[in-house]
Formats: C-alpha cells, sequence, structure tokens
C-alpha cells in the first residue's frame, strides 16, 4: 500500500500555473509529463527542501461503513513509516528505514519484504524519486491523450524496472498527476489498484490533492489528508518496530525462522 | 488487509436501474446489482439473473416496508443457493448494541447479553451443550443435556421441520437458537425445556414432546452481560468476543475462541506466548461453534504452528485476481512445532473452515469433532439505502489440496461426535479424542 503514500505528494495542485503543463499541440515524452508534473507541485528544489514530513489521513470506505486513519512519516532521503488504524479491524505499521522494509499489524504479525514490495516501498521513500523516474520507468513509455469527465489528459503507460504495468494521467492544462493504475503486490498477491486526486490545495508551500478515491476493484476507499507538517524539529526518528527486529534476528541468527 | 479480501471485481457493466420509486426498490436494485458485478462466477452459477430481476422487480416496486422487503430480497439471494448471502435487518444495528456515547470510557458499544448456556444438535434434539459457571442458566437450575423445544415465540422443533423442508442441516436449528438466546441484557429470554432424564432419543416430534413424555417447561431467564468484548467492523451486526486459553493437560495448551474478529488475532499471539511458556509442546485449537470472521487473521494465527514461509492456507478466487491466503510464519519464540489438534463441529463456518481444513491440507493439523458448515465464501456487508444490510460473497474458496469448502465444509480426520451420554456425564468426546491422539504423538 505505500503506492498510494507518495501520490499523495505528486497529486497536487497548479503551483506554477498552466504555463509548466506540456504542449496539447504535440505528445509529450512521458519525462516531460512527468518534469512538468514534478513543476505543478512546487518543483524539484521544494521537494528536496523537505527533510521531514507528517501526512494525517482520515479514510473512509462508506459502501462498507468502515473508519480509519492513516499517518506517514517520512525522513529523508529514504525512510517511511506508515501507521494505519481501523478499529475493530487493524492496527499496523510499515515502512522502510532504507534497507530493509517491513510490515506488522495484529492480524497478519511482522514480516520483513521481500522481492517487488520491498522495491516498490524502498522508492515510494523518497520524496524525490520522481525526479529519478527513468530509474525506475526504464523504458520511455507510451503516452498518449484521452478524456475523462470532459478533462484532457495525457496517459502514460509504463513497466516499472521491476516489471509493473503502471499507467499515469496527468492534466494536460495543469501538468498536474489526475489518477494513476498500478498493480500494488502483497504478499497474498497482486492486486489491482487505481488512485484518482482531487481538491488541490496549498499545504506548507506544495499543492496537494487533499482528496484522494483509490479503487480496488469495485470497492472504493475515500481518504483525506487532513494534515501536512514538514520539516519538523522534533521529529522522531523511523525505527524498525521491535517485533520486525526480533523477526530479523531470528533470521540473521540462524538462517531462517 | 481485509481490505485486501473485501476487493469486488467488477466486470458486468453495472444495468441501468429504473427510476427509484422508494428506498426499498432501491435497496432492491442495489442489492441485485452488487451481487451481479461481484458473483465470483459471471455466469451466475447458471442462474439467469435478470430473469430473476424481472420477476421479482413488481413485488419490490410495491414493497412498502423494509420488512415487506426482505422476504423479496431473500427469495433472490435464496436462488444462488449459496452462503453468505442475506439481509442483515437495520434493527440488528440499532436494538441493544446501540453505540454508547456517553460511556465514561468513551464511546463504545453496549455490552451483549448471555443466558449462560450453549446449544448443540445432538441426537435429533437442541440439547445444552455448555453451561457458563455462575450465569443465568446454571443458577436456573438447567442441566447439561437438557432439550430446548423453544425459545421465546419460536417452536423449535418446528423451525427443524421448515429447515428440513429448506434441505437445511439439522444443525441450523442450534445456528438459528444461539442468535435467539443472544441480546440486550437485562432482557427476559423464555426457554421451553424438557429437562434431562425425562426425555430419550426420538421423543421431540414436530410441535410438542412426544405422548408419555412430560411437557416442557418454562424458564424465564435474564440475560446478564457477556464476559466477552463487543466489537463493531462497519455494518458487520455487532459480535461479541470471547477468547480463552489454558493447559488442557501438562504440555497441551487449549485455545478456545468464538469468532475470528478483533482482537483475536493479538490475543492468540499472547495465548500461544502464555502456553508455550508453560511448557505447552502441542495444542488444541477449538473452533466449534465458531462461525468464522475476518479471514486475514488466518495467516497470522497459522504462521504460530507454520514455519516454512511460503505456505499458503488455501486461494480465494475472484473475477479480476486469486489471493492466496499465505501463511506468514512466526518467530520460534511464538511458533509451536508439535502436534496440532483442531476441534470442528456443524456451527464451525467460513474463517473457521479456512482454518482448519488449511492446517489440515498442510499436514499441520489433525482435526476432530464432526463436519463443518460447509460454508465459507470471502464476503463483505454493505448498507442497502433502506438501512438494512447486505452480506453478499465475491469470491469463492479452495482449501491448499484444492477441496472446494462451500458445500462441503472440513471433515474430520477423526469423526467424534457428541453424545447425550457424554453431555450429561460432563465429557468432551472430541477433546477426549484430541488430547489422546496428541498424548500418542508426544510418547509414542
Amino acid at each position: 500500500m505505500t503506492f498510494l503514500l507518495f501520490s499523495s505528494l505528486f497529486a497536487c495542485g497548479p503551483k506554477v500555473g498552466p504555463a509548466a503543463a506540456p504542449s496539447e499541440a504535440a505528445t509529450p515524452s512521458g519525462i516531460e509529463l512527468v518534469d512538468a508534473s514534478i513543476e505543478a507541485i512546487g518543483g524539484a528544489d521544494a521537494l528536496a527542501a523537505i527533510e521531514n514530513a507528517i501526512l494525517t489521513y482520515t479514510v473512509l470506505i462508506p459502501a462498507q461503513g468502515i473508519e480509519g486513519k492513516i499517518v506517514v512519516r517520512y525522513l529523508a532521503p529514504n525512510q517511511m513509516e506508515i501507521h494505519q488504524s481501523f478499529p475493530s479491524l487493524s492496527d499496523g505499521t510499515h515502512g522502510t528505514d532504507g534497507t530493509f522494509g517491513w510490515a506488522t499489524d495484529n492480524m497478519m504479525g511482522p514480516r520483513l519484504m521481500e522481492g517487488v514490495e520491498l522495491q516498490t516501498t524502498l522508492r515510494d521513500a523518497s520524496l524525490t524519486w520522481m525526479s529519478e523516474f527513468e530509474t525506475f520507468y526504464p523504458e520511455p513509455g507510451v503516452v498518449r491523450r484521452v478524456e475523462n469527465e470532459d478533462r484532457a489528459l495525457w496517459k502514460l503507460e509504463a513497466t516499472s524496472a521491476w516489471g509493473t504495468p503502471d499507467s499515469f494521467a496527468f492534466d494536460a492544462n495543469t501538468g498536474l498527476m489526475f489518477n494513476m493504475a498500478t498493480r500494488a503486490e502483497t504478499p497474498m498477491g497482486p492486486i489491482p489498484v487505481t488512485l484518482e486526486f482531487r481538491n488541490y490545495q496549498e499545504m506548507s508551500g506544495l499543492q496537494l490533492a487533499l482528496d484522494q478515491s483509490i479503487f480496488m476493484a469495485s470497492i472504493e476507499m475515500q481518504k483525506t489528508l487532513v494534515s501536512f507538517e514538514t520539516n519538523l524539529p522534533d521529529f522522531a526518528p523511523i525505527t524498525m518496530p521491535e517485533d520486525v527486529k526480533a523477526l530479523l534476528e531470528s533470521r540473521e541468527g540462524t538462517g531462517g525462522l | 488487509m481485509l481490505l485486501f479480501l473485501t476487493l469486488v471485481a467488477a466486470c458486468v457493466p453495472p444495468k441501468p436501474a429504473a427510476a427509484p420509486e422508494s428506498v426499498q426498490f432501491q435497496s432492491f436494485e442495489y442489492a441485485w446489482k452488487r451481487v451481479h458485478e461481484s458473483h465470483h462466477d459471471p455466469d451466475m452459477g447458471g442462474l439467469d439473473w435478470q430473469a430473476i430481476h424481472d420477476e421479482l422487480v413488481d413485488e419490490a416496486r410495491a414493497a412498502q416496508t423494509n420488512k415487506d422487503l426482505r422476504p423479496i430480497l431473500g427469495d433472490m439471494l435464496g436462488r444462488l443457493e449459496a452462503s453468505h448471502f442475506q439481509v442483515v435487518p437495520s434493527d440488528i444495528y440499532e436494538a441493544g448494541f446501540a453505540k454508547k456515547e456517553d460511556n465514561a470510557s468513551g464511546p463504545g458499544l453496549s455490552p451483549s447479553g448471555t443466558v449462560g448456556l450453549e446449544v448443540r444438535w445432538v441426537e435429533n434434539a437442541l440439547r445444552v451443550s455448555r453451561i457458563q459457571p455462575g450465569g443465568p442458566a446454571e443458577a436456573a437450575g438447567l442441566g447439561l443435556g437438557d432439550v430446548v423445544v423453544g425459545i421465546d415465540d419460536v417452536n423449535l422443533t418446528d423451525l427443524v421441520e421448515r429447515a428440513r423442508e429448506a434441505h437445511q442441516p439439522d444443525g441450523f436449528v442450534a445456528r438459528a437458537a444461539a442468535h435467539s438466546l443472544a441480546g440486550p441484557p437485562g432482557e427476559e429470554v423464555t426457554l421451553s425445556v424438557v429437562s434431562k432424564g425425562v426425555v430419550s432419543k426420538g421423543v421431540v416430534s414436530k410441535g410438542a414432546v412426544s405422548k408419555g413424555a412430560p411437557p416442557p417447561q418454562q424458564w424465564v431467564l435474564t440475560r446478564v452481560e457477556s464476559p466477552g468484548q463487543v466489537v463493531q467492523l462497519g455494518y458487520l451486526p455487532p459480535i461479541t468476543v470471547i477468547f480463552e486459553h489454558e493447559l488442557a493437560r501438562e504440555g497441551v495448551g487449549l485455545i478456545r475462541f468464538n469468532v475470528f474478529m478483533h482482537p483475536v488475532g493479538s490475543r492468540f499471539t499472547k495465548a500461544m506466548v502464555d502456553l508455550l511458556g508453560l511448557g505447552a509442546k502441542a495444542m488444541v485449537v477449538d473452533l466449534r461453534g465458531n462461525p468464522g470472521g475476518v479471514v486475514a487473521l488466518t495467516m497470522g494465527m497459522a504462521g504460530h504452528f507454520v514455519g516454512t514461509p511460503g505456505q499458503s492456507l488455501g486461494r480465494i478466487t475472484q473475477r479480476q485476481m486469486d489471493l492466496e491466503l499465505r501463511i506468514n510464519p512466526r518467530i520460534s519464540d511464538q511458533r509451536m512445532d508439535g502436534p496440532v489438534a483442531i476441534l470442528v463441529d456443524g456451527l464451525s463456518a467460513s474463517t473457521s473452515e479456512v482454518f482448519a481444513a488449511g492446517l489440515q491440507g498442510l499436514g499441520r493439523a489433525r482435526i476432530f469433532g464432526t463436519q463443518s458448515a460447509g460454508m465459507a465464501l470471502p464476503s463483505i456487508f454493505e448498507a442497502l439505502p433502506n438501512g438494512d444490510g447486505l452480506q453478499f460473497a465475491i469470491g469463492d474458496l479452495h482449501g491448499p489440496t484444492g477441496l472446494r469448502l462451500e458445500g462441503q465444509g472440513v471433515t474430520p480426520d477423526h469423526l467424534v461426535p457428541l453424545t447425550v451420554e457424554a453431555l450429561e456425564a460432563g465429557r468432551d468426546p472430541a477433546l477426549e479424542a484430541a488430547l489422546g491422539w496428541i498424548e500418542t504423538e508426544l510418547h509414542p
């Protein structure tokens, strides 16, 4: 689920205005679309200036009446911790210290991420990873123009370095990301997910999409950004949870579980 | 992770709904559409779902109240002949379980009530199978093996007949009875009971106790607060979670819980640590009467018994994806590698069956008791526009050996039915058989 996080920072309102968007006259390249979206957020320098950040969301699955809260903590350059709580269901944390990726909750217990899930988490822990887009999407991808609810979009379809077929749709006028579709890698298998971003507002100097709709098949989760704080002087370190540490030590000590 | 388990595939375009005429009609359309787009089989098991809609739509349009609509929805959902399709009346959410905003400890749920007994279908009758020490049933003098023939105005022998007509197993009545016995604390429940010693096998027949046997006595019991914790997740009805663990005998742990809901996952881990600390070398997990719950819990709990990564308890099949119920192995301090016995009965359903069948299929557990319910489909609850809840299955489920659990259930390795004789003697044959097997495993 970590892929949900980076998108929160990149689904942003017009910071620099329509002039930053790729020309509508010619089909832009994928990297031009990505660069324009970074500019629209506030620019690569603004993102790079973030040493730490805390994002707080409320979450609702309206059809099922399930509510929750998500708190995301970033520590530059590559650490992230996400705490999710859904009362009467689950309470857990996942994240990375830049080397290991982990997840632990009251249902599954602790585990260490591997493979694509780990690679994705390591990528998403960087607030500036889209500035290195070609590292994660080595092939240029395919760009085409699409319409969505009378909105002109440029859709970039690209395959990640680890083989995930992803797509990113950018507003043709503002350059901002409008939606994205990916395949979330989980221990249970891959799950197709689509995200839509709405209601852009400026928070802490960046334009952020306050409202996100996340579609996992036909289940819709609504995620609302409540607060976004950056460069906090008393930001607590991101550390591996104790039960994950015990799991890691168990593996290192025995070569297995 | 529940979110991952409750994904609904939407391959079928929604049918244009007729102009809404009432919340009842809207609810009919909503239920029809959600089931249509979410059923794991795009062919709806061979049913002409559109024809069923067209057959029932006029009745739905005429429904004036939720009570009018429920049998229509019941008819529609019943055509699927599968578990996990039902309408939950809105009063289930409201009566007795209302959220208490004035609770001194903060918002929470009102406690559920119990009369302090459990019932099972044993030798052709519904019998008291467990009595809570100090509870209302014990105080009233009810005993193990007593035959319950009525709860409030529900004649259970009639219910059995109706269940048989509907091709439901007799154990269905025990599930219905358990539902009727629960409710708000402080309310009275009237039980019609024939005490042990005055009836024998076969004397309970339709409508009355057979000739020669004394008439049932009326017992009015007042529900007291259940010892468990009430939880409510979304539009699932409120559920009381009861979790117990102990050493069944030296070296053998026993874990029993009534539903797979929060906080069972963390309680299970704590129980394992406690029991391992007490020297447990083997474990009995009692899932009798457990109707299931959040299936994701099984992956973490099974990890207390399975150390090999990559093992799966089963596979959920949906239209757009398959999901493996991959076990998450625990560290050795929390894991028990010795013999594991799981107890099931006809009321063990859904997630209970996933857990039992999964560990059985992996060769990691022996199953004791009687055939489980065969009601195992992943499902979700959503709110209908009229306030009722709709539970509907969103996938199919197979165990690690490929066995489809729905309609079949878990077949015990050791079939050990409960008997009247054992009940009246206060014995638990399934547990005894499990402990006997464990003894031979630990001390061959």
